[in-house]
């Protein structure tokens, strides 16, 4: 492939104290994949995804690369500006409004006019907001306000949210915690179905293997701060380091 | 009875300017705002000055000085809010406390060194300093008008809160001010509109309410703490719970001065008390 890659992290470190975090990252994303990040409790995955979303600074001497831009050391909202997305373990909505009123506030930093007393301003952006909302399978919920959703709707909603944003990035945090089997196949159905459309990179913390197998391009497993492989599906699978260190006796689905 | 209704009615609307400001403040910024109180008494002192200079008692300059004092106040909050706030957002609650309680003392020598000590007195406007009879009684027309004009702003604020992109944008950030910025909007512009805006209130009511009482300096402290149990009443933070707490104080005041005088104020402090302990004993209720 020649196509240049999307976002390209090198030597990633960070450190706790003395405890070592990140021991010096290596990750590349080609535009449009789907990467799974995996590894036991600790590896410093989620580190890793909030060193990307600009929630924690990175160490000294990392270098992380947005489409041939330095993203290390950028705050937040600038990162999220640039088209790094980011959802959280902890499903984060805004509760006490209304599943419109959710997607209406995604919409509004691509929409222009972001404070805006004008009523007009804000009904043009019902319909886009409303047509999000059905297309998540919220529609019969939209006047409700966020915290009265179950677990399942408000990731949905949440997913709907950052995709408002149009991300070129989107980085999902364990997406699929603390839900159902079945509810979860169709969330990641969902969530792979949008970023498909939209071209959206993907890269997912996941614990569920089943999951992982199903809907990952490529897999990297990390370990102790460290990237401890990284291939296809079946390469993974037919890794028996990885089997060792991570899926243990479970052994890896076909 | 009608009279001391609308009396309390009247101070309720006046205590609910000035708390919706701090509440909004708080609710957005996290920033415990002592200096509203001062800022409230601000007002009154700028529109004092101002009235005579546009034109002396008349209901235009009136108006035009409580709008004028109003702006002032509301652009001095934003000078302080973008000068010295926006630096300490993420600071320790402490450091936050000190620098507002350091806006009071500065404030207060400031309007003690330009109007004096003394107690000064704004009048009403010449025309409306009359009563309305209305089925045998007499009320007072400029408490009308104040209560009105507090009416209009509760009536835009929940226009713009309800139907506008900065409404939802600032329930939004009420509600998780960190997934705003996730999702690239910038906060920096939010927080200070709504700064000047809360100060923008402060000084409203302020030269709003100066033709019912002395003003001096000692205003501020008198009015940061009655607006500070409003706020805690209605819940730290909320708009329709700051108006429902302001409306009741007014009221217990109001009509507390003719049933047990010696223990109305008494009364709104033990209004916050029952309300404190029963919102924990509901807290406790649900974590068990």
């Amino acid at each position: 492939m020649s196509r240049e890659p999307i976002l390209v992290a090198r030597n990633v470190t960070k450190q706790y104290g003395g405890f070592v975090a990140l021991g010096g990252v290596d990750l590349t994303l080609q535009p449009g994949e789907r990467r799974a990040l995996i590894g036991p409790n600790g590896a410093g995955k989620s580190t890793f995804i909030a060193v990307l979303g600009g929630q924690q600074a990175v160490g000294p001497g990392s270098t992380v690369h947005f489409a041939g831009r330095d993203i290390s050391g950028a705050l937040p909202q600038e990162i999220a500006r640039l088209g790094i997305a980011r959802t959280f373990q902890i499903n984060r909505v805004f509760r006490r409004l209304s599943v419109l009123d959710n997607v209406r506030t995604a919409l509004l930093p691509s929409n222009g006019r972001v404070f805006s007393v004008s009523e007009r301003h804000l009904t043009a952006l019902t319909s886009p907001a409303m047509t999000m909302v059905t297309g998540l399978g919220l529609g019969r919920v939209a006047h409700d306000a966020a915290e009265t959703l179950s677990l399942g709707d408000r990731k949905r909603l949440e997913f709907g949210m950052v995709l408002a944003t149009r991300p070129k990035v989107l980085l999902l945090d364990e997406p699929t915690a603390g839900m159902g089997l079945n509810e979860r196949r169709s969330l990641m159905e969902l969530m792979v179905e949008h970023a498909a459309r939209d071209q959206i990179t993907l890269l997912f913390v996941e614990h569920d293997i089943d999951i992982v197998f199903r809907f990952a391009d490529r897999i990297t497993v990390m370990s102790r701060g460290k990237i401890f492989a990284e291939g296809t599906p079946a390469e993974i699978g037919a890794n028996s380091a990885v089997q060792d260190i991570y899926l243990g006796t479970e052994g890896a689905p076909s | 009875m009608a009279a001391q209704l609308l009396n309390g009615l009247t101070e309720g609307m006046m205590l609910f300017l000035i708390a919706s400001g701090l509440t909004l403040i708080f609710g957005i910024t996290r920033i415990v705002n002592f200096a509203h109180g001062s800022l409230y008494m601000l007002g009154a002192f700028l529109a004092y000055h101002l009235m005579p200079m546009l034109g002396g008692s008349t209901v235009a300059s009136f108006a035009s000085a409580v709008l004028l004092s109003a702006i002032l106040v509301g652009l001095l909050g934003l000078v302080f809010e973008v000068l010295i706030l926006r630096r300490i957002y993420g600071a320790d609650d402490l450091l936050q406390l000190i620098i507002t309680l350091a806006l009071v003392l500065i404030l207060r020598d400031v309007v003690k060194a330009i109007w004096g000590a003394n107690d000064i007195s704004v009048p009403m406007p010449a025309s409306l300093s009359g009563a309305l009879q209305i089925g045998g009684t007499f009320l007072p027309l400029f408490q009308i008008v104040a209560f009105a004009v507090g009416l209009v702003v509760i009536t835009l604020m929940v226009s713009i809160m309800r139907f506008t992109r900065a409404g939802v944008l600032l329930r939004a950030a009420t509600d998780d001010r960190g997934m705003v910025a996730l999702l690239g909007i910038n906060q920096a512009w939010i927080f200070s509109s709504v700064f000047a805006v809360g100060c923008f209130l402060a000084g409203l009511a302020g030269a709003l309410a100066a033709p019912f009482g002395n003003v001096n300096y000692l205003l501020d402290t008198n009015i940061i703490v009655m607006a500070f149990v409003v706020v805690v009443i209605g819940g730290l933070g909320s708009l329709s719970g700051a108006l429902i707490a302001a409306l009741s104080v007014g009221m217990v005041k109001g009509l507390g001065v003719i049933y047990f005088p010696r223990l109305s104020t008494v009364l709104i402090f033990l209004i916050m008390a029952a309300v404190l302990v029963i919102r924990s004993l509901g807290r406790g209720a649900i974590s068990k």
